[in-house]
């Protein structure tokens, strides 16, 4: 199961919080990451979220997203359950990772 | 018995009714007292604006303790009772973006506290015409001035957006046609610039006492292929945002007590994973990582009473405290797109 955020979320992610501004982190936790990583792990499947194609993201938006999965579904649970992928950005990749394995 | 406690009902309720009159009239003094208070503050307030003169040389990088001691002036305005400050700019010679976006700041900051603020141009054409095509004016009422040409300069500050990434970007990809000729976009500096917006609306306020904003110029030099970036907040400034926060704590938690120590190592992101609250400190982590990864170049942050030069490595101590944080850098053919 894929999600690409560019198309299915948003070309210009913003930042942490709703508050912030459009399309935050925490937005994108609630509308989309959320339940695709519910669905992928009901259908047994590895959740693959492509970042490729935006205008560029905020260290915040990544960690609310990211950070607020590992806490709610462990963070073994969720680097055996999905992967990332970032071409544009290769870089991104660790971060999200230490994001998920040191969750807020 | 059984009438002692009816009685003793009788007082408590007697007394519960007239505390709760005590109560309403207090209240209806306080708000009296207020608004004379406030009535007495508008008759003493003065009508003749307070001048101010700006710095010849309005420079952050030429001329850094003269200009901070300048906005230290206006910081101390609210103080007197005037309705207005005229900013005389007409000795100026020289003015840099990074001076003028903090001014623009500083003003928004008077604002709030109900000072209009007034001004004139200076005199030297040089200084006009950066002063003009700044994006400074498009910010107040001008009079006696001809429809300048348009430039991609400009100062956006919160209040007009709040982190809007679709402006950010469009003006990420000028950048982009200004330094290397085509409307691309460049994923490291948009994720920098919501970092620093993001940044100042989460943390850089102590309660109400500073304004809530930030302001961001840019200002493209497409002769020599060069943008300057400006971003500033009138916070309380890094330092004093950690200070504030840990206080003692912060040299047994990395164990250092000098300012300049603390503010390096407040990039590398040490506030934020040793304290576990991974939400301070990342972004400023993520804005040296931009640094370092030859994205931008010359970066420089000035926060409180120092001046942290990325480039050089070094921090310079001012003899001013500025209030909130400063932030320059700039992006040339040089830089990794």
């Amino acid at each position: 199961m894929k999600i690409k955020i560019a198309t299915e979320f948003s070309s210009t992610p913003g930042a942490r919080y709703r508050e912030d501004g459009p399309n935050s982190g925490e937005e994108f936790f609630e509308r989309i990451l959320d339940s695709a990583y519910k669905r992928a792990i009901e259908k047994g499947e590895l959740l693959v979220v492509d970042l490729d194609g935006t205008e560029g993201y905020a260290t915040s938006f990544l960690d609310e997203a990211f950070g607020r999965l590992s806490s709610k579904y462990g963070a073994e649970s969720v680097l055996k359950n999905m992967t990332i992928i970032s071409n544009d950005e290769p870089d991104w990749v660790e971060e999200i990772i230490s994001y998920i394995k040191e969750p807020r | 018995m059984r009438k002692m406690l009816l009685i003793e009902k009788k007082i408590y309720r007697q007394r519960a009714k007239r505390n709760k009159w005590k109560k309403l009239e207090n209240q209806k003094k306080n708000s009296q007292r207020k608004s004379e208070r406030r009535a007495k503050q508008k008759r003493g307030r003065t009508d003749k604006p307070k001048e101010i003169t700006v710095p010849v040389v309005f420079s952050m990088q030429e001329n850094i303790n003269e200009v901070v001691q300048f906005f230290q002036s206006i910081t101390n305005l609210y103080k007197l009772n005037i309705r207005s400050v005229f900013f005389d700019f007409k000795k100026v010679e020289k003015i840099s973006n990074g001076a003028i976006t903090i001014l623009l700041s500083h003003i928004g900051w008077l604002k709030d506290k109900g000072i209009d603020s007034i001004g004139c141009y200076p005199e030297n054409a040089d200084a006009k015409d950066f002063f003009v095509k700044s994006g400074f004016l498009d910010f107040f009422k001008t009079i006696g001035l001809r429809k300048y040409e348009k430039t991609q300069n400009a100062i956006i500050a919160r209040g007009q957006v709040h982190i809007d990434a679709e402006l950010t970007a469009k003006f990420v990809r000028q950048v982009s046609k200004t330094v290397w000729g085509f409307n691309e976009k460049n994923q490291k500096l948009q994720g920098m610039l919501i970092e620093l917006m993001a940044n100042t609306v989460n943390h850089a306020y102590i309660k109400s006492k500073h304004q809530r904003g930030w302001y961001f110029s840019v200002n493209h030099i497409s002769e020599e292929s060069r943008v300057k970036f400006c971003f500033v907040d009138n916070g309380a400034g890094i330092l004093n945002t950690i200070h504030k926060k840990f206080g003692e704590k912060i040299s047994s938690l990395i164990g250092i007590t000098n300012d300049k120590d603390v503010l390096q190592r407040a990039f590398d992101g040490e506030f934020g994973s040793r304290t576990r609250l991974s939400n301070r400190g990342r972004g400023l982590k993520a804005v040296k990582k931009t640094f370092e990864s030859g994205h931008i170049k010359n970066l420089k942050v000035l926060t409180n009473n120092i001046l942290y030069d990325f480039d050089k490595k070094e921090s310079i101590e001012i003899t001013e405290n500025f209030h909130g944080t400063f932030y320059f850098w700039e992006i040339d053919k040089t830089c990794n797109t």
